[in-house]
């Protein structure tokens, strides 16, 4: 079986991904849940390799995927004071 | 703006040992040519000839009349289109390129060879080749760079200046792997560009296996 279909089977899925990116279904709506993914993620990935080094780069909302190189995001934001906005990304 | 223009070049006479009429009209490509030439030099290393735009344009008759690279570039994903309003985690790999010559000591000096599967093979040689040790002098350079921007006691104007030199060194390091990819480059290497791009391939797959694995734990 091919990864992208067990991912999908797991209810976990890459969306998207360009070159050096990858989009990733967090499946949640609850943004405290969101960034400990995220971090759990970079650190196995990083494991793996001496200098290669997954970062995350954002958090989308809200995301309008159309196609390759196409898509418009709502960029969620968290502030060193703790405030949050949301501001929007287009890739067009 | 100007005088950002006028350092930048400053930073590359130092680092690149080009000429500043080479940096002023020349684009990246020429850049990372000098910084290479040197580096080859002062190992001894005898330099190609530069391939000739006759020869290119020859060549380019016999394949086929497309533009832009004749080899597979960065991988992208085919895109699940929709709405989502769920969250999206969007993470990116640091420098990949420069990354990736360093972590799989791609180099001129060095023969690399995909396995059929896309995965690297291990060329089993310990020391950095030519070209991951001028990326990784670009790398540490600019590591110390934003080192002296941190400290709190400089001028806005030096901390520009820095700031300059570090987006300078990143510049370079970053289209280091262009100047492998591009057919009128001194230093043009189908073969090494493929290298690289087909690893990115492979740090995607080591993703997408990875969270396989996150979420059989997780459930």
């Amino acid at each position: 079986m091919d990864t992208k279909t067990h991912v999908e089977k797991l209810g976990f899925e890459v969306i998207y991904g360009d070159t050096d990116s990858i989009m990733i279904n967090s499946n949640t709506q609850d943004v405290d849940k969101v960034f400990p993914i995220g971090q759990k993620i970079k650190g196995e990935i990083n494991r793996l390799y001496k200098l290669l080094e997954l970062e995350v780069d954002g958090i989308f909302r809200f995301l309008l995927l159309l196609k390759k190189k196409k898509y418009a995001a709502l960029v969620y934001n968290k502030k060193a004071d703790g405030s949050k906005n949301l501001f929007l990304h287009e890739c067009m | 703006m100007q005088i950002s223009v006028y350092i930048i070049n400053y930073f590359c006479l130092f680092y690149l040992g080009n000429t500043l009429g080479q940096t002023l009209g020349g684009g990246r490509a020429k850049r990372n040519e000098f910084l290479l030439l040197h580096a080859f030099y002062s190992k001894e290393y005898v330099v190609p000839e530069k391939y000739r735009a006759v020869q290119v344009k020859q060549e380019g008759e016999n394949e086929d009349k497309k533009s832009g690279p004749s080899y597979a570039g960065g991988l992208v994903l085919d895109p699940k289109k929709g709405f989502y309003d769920n969250f999206i985690v969007l993470m990116d790999f640091n420098s990949l390129y420069p990354s990736i010559i360093q972590e799989y000591n791609v180099c001129f000096t060095r023969p690399q060879f995909l396995n059929e599967d896309g995965s690297p093979t291990n060329s089993g040689e310990k020391k950095d080749g030519i070209l991951p040790e001028e990326i990784r002098k670009l790398v540490q350079s600019r590591r110390s760079v934003k080192a002296l921007m941190k400290n709190d006691k400089i001028s806005v104007e030096a901390r520009n200046q820095y700031d300059i030199r570090q987006k300078a060194l990143k510049l370079t390091a970053n289209s280091m792997y262009g100047c492998l990819g591009f057919k009128h480059s001194r230093f043009y290497a189908k073969e090494l560009a493929e290298y690289i791009t087909g690893n990115c391939f492979c740090a995607h797959r080591a993703c997408i296996i990875f969270m396989v694995w996150v979420l059989t734990k997780i459930i």
